[in-house]
């Protein structure tokens, strides 16, 4: 996988690149739409940081790339509120690509999940939630209050109604679960035969 | 619209985040809605309404719900909290009239004319192509999305309510994905080892003209400025002027 994109150039890099912000959209589009209180908008940054690019920082600063043109067309496409998160994505990016990508890409590459790498892919999806929610928060609590006009905000405004306070609701939205799911969809995508067999 | 002008609107745009005040708020607004109009946008302004309504009323709501005591039912406080100058709500309202900045200058961009256009804006090239790209494919992302929950829904296959929609997520991905994705071409452009691809859109993008009208330019240009004068630089006058009226 890695010599063939090394190999092919700024064109695979390009295409695998604009895949993932697509990846990204696509998901996000549609959690939006059905108004889920989950985010699934970084499954493709995750996978552009595990994959793409020769060394960490390669990774890094093209999932970055992945994550702030993402939400750039997601603000052209669906919610305009999103142009503020560009930073949670960046943050995504450089825990994906400096701790998850030397821990499983071995893993993502040979396709094949154990319950090992499992509980392994689950605790790096709850620290991923973690630095999500820490670097979201702020933005979420002192820009907008934490309600952004997307399905999460209601649990915002339940924890708000129930004496909590601005930050701690903010905190205690999704975001959690939040890079959880990315990271576990992600995971799920990349396991099994298909994902072996095509690479 | 000349790719400099987009970008002097673009930058001067942020000067909305300068003054935390409902009245530049509110001044900031026809300058927008002139924006779009004078440049023959009404389409694309509809379009940025129909995207931006339901997030600013959804918030109203949910705000005015979370002012509101609901020992004492104090619906003029909660009213007066949630549309107060310094209110989330209104920050929220900032942030929409910003981001409709950048929508109509991104959408505005003709077809096919995005990567010289990006490219003439001083993106590298690199970036350019990525997000001329991922912006094509992510079009037919949106309206496959909204596609396949119209056909689930019209199947029988998907309720309206809540559990439902969490049920059926995977088949919303499934069908949008696949729907909308073609992944044999994405697969060809990979494997097309040592490819035209990549230098034929550079070779391209040297011959590529961009579009550029000249009103265009002259409206982006002066709501620039008005930008600037309302938020940063003429401040004074501005609230002088208003005082007097």
């Amino acid at each position: 996988m890695r010599n063939r994109l090394e190999a092919n150039g700024p064109t695979s890099v390009a295409t695998i690149t604009a895949l993932c912000i697509a990846l990204n959209v696509a998901l996000g589009t549609i959690v939006y739409l059905i108004k889920l209180p989950v985010y699934l908008d970084a499954v493709g940054t995750i996978a552009a940081a595990v994959l793409v690019g020769s060394t960490r920082t390669k990774g890094f600063l093209l999932s970055s790339i992945v994550g702030s043109i993402s939400f750039i067309l997601s603000v052209m496409a669906f919610n305009p509120v999103l142009f503020f998160f560009i930073p949670t994505q960046i943050a995504i990016a450089a825990f994906s690509s400096y701790v998850i990508r030397p821990l499983l890409r071995s893993y993502v590459l040979d396709g094949l999940l154990t319950s090992r790498r499992g509980a392994l892919v689950l605790g790096l999806g709850v620290v991923l939630g973690i630095v999500a929610a820490v670097v979201s928060a702020p933005f979420i609590a002192y820009q907008f209050g934490g309600i952004t006009g997307s399905g999460a905000s209601l649990v915002v405004a339940l924890l708000l109604k129930s004496g909590s306070t601005l930050f701690q609701s903010s905190c205690l939205r999704v975001d959690f679960g939040a890079g959880r799911q990315d990271f576990a969809a992600y995971t799920r995508s990349c396991s099994g035969k298909g994902y072996a067999a095509a690479h | 619209m000349h790719p400099f002008a987009r970008l002097a609107l673009a930058v001067s745009s942020s000067a909305l985040f300068f003054k935390h005040d409902l009245i530049h708020l509110a001044l900031s607004l026809p300058i927008i809605f002139g924006a779009y109009l004078f440049t023959g946008k009404a389409r694309l302004l509809l379009m940025c309404m129909k995207m931006v309504a339901p997030v600013l009323v959804i918030s109203a709501i949910v705000w005015f719900v979370v002012y509101l005591d609901f020992r004492t039912l104090d619906f003029g406080g909660a009213w007066l909290r949630t549309f107060d100058r310094t209110s989330h709500f209104v920050e929220l309202a900032r942030t929409v009239e910003f981001t409709s900045v950048i929508f109509l200058l991104l959408r505005g961009i003709p077809d096919g004319e995005i990567l010289p256009t990006l490219r003439r804006m001083g993106a590298t090239h690199f970036l350019a192509t990525v997000f001329a790209n991922a912006e094509a494919q992510v079009s037919t992302i949106s309206d496959s999305a909204l596609q396949s929950y119209t056909a689930l829904r019209a199947q029988g296959i998907m309720s309206p309510t809540w559990l439902s929609k969490c049920k059926n997520l995977g088949r919303i991905i499934a069908v949008t994905w696949t729907a909308s994705l073609n992944v044999a071409d994405a697969r060809r452009e990979t494997k097309w080892r040592r490819n035209g691809f990549y230098s034929h859109q550079t070779a391209n993008l040297e011959r590529a003209a961009v579009s550029t009208n000249r009103w265009e330019t002259s409206v982006a240009l002066v709501a620039a400025l008005f930008f600037i004068v309302t938020n940063v630089a003429g401040l004074e006058i501005v609230e002088n002027v208003l005082g007097s009226l």
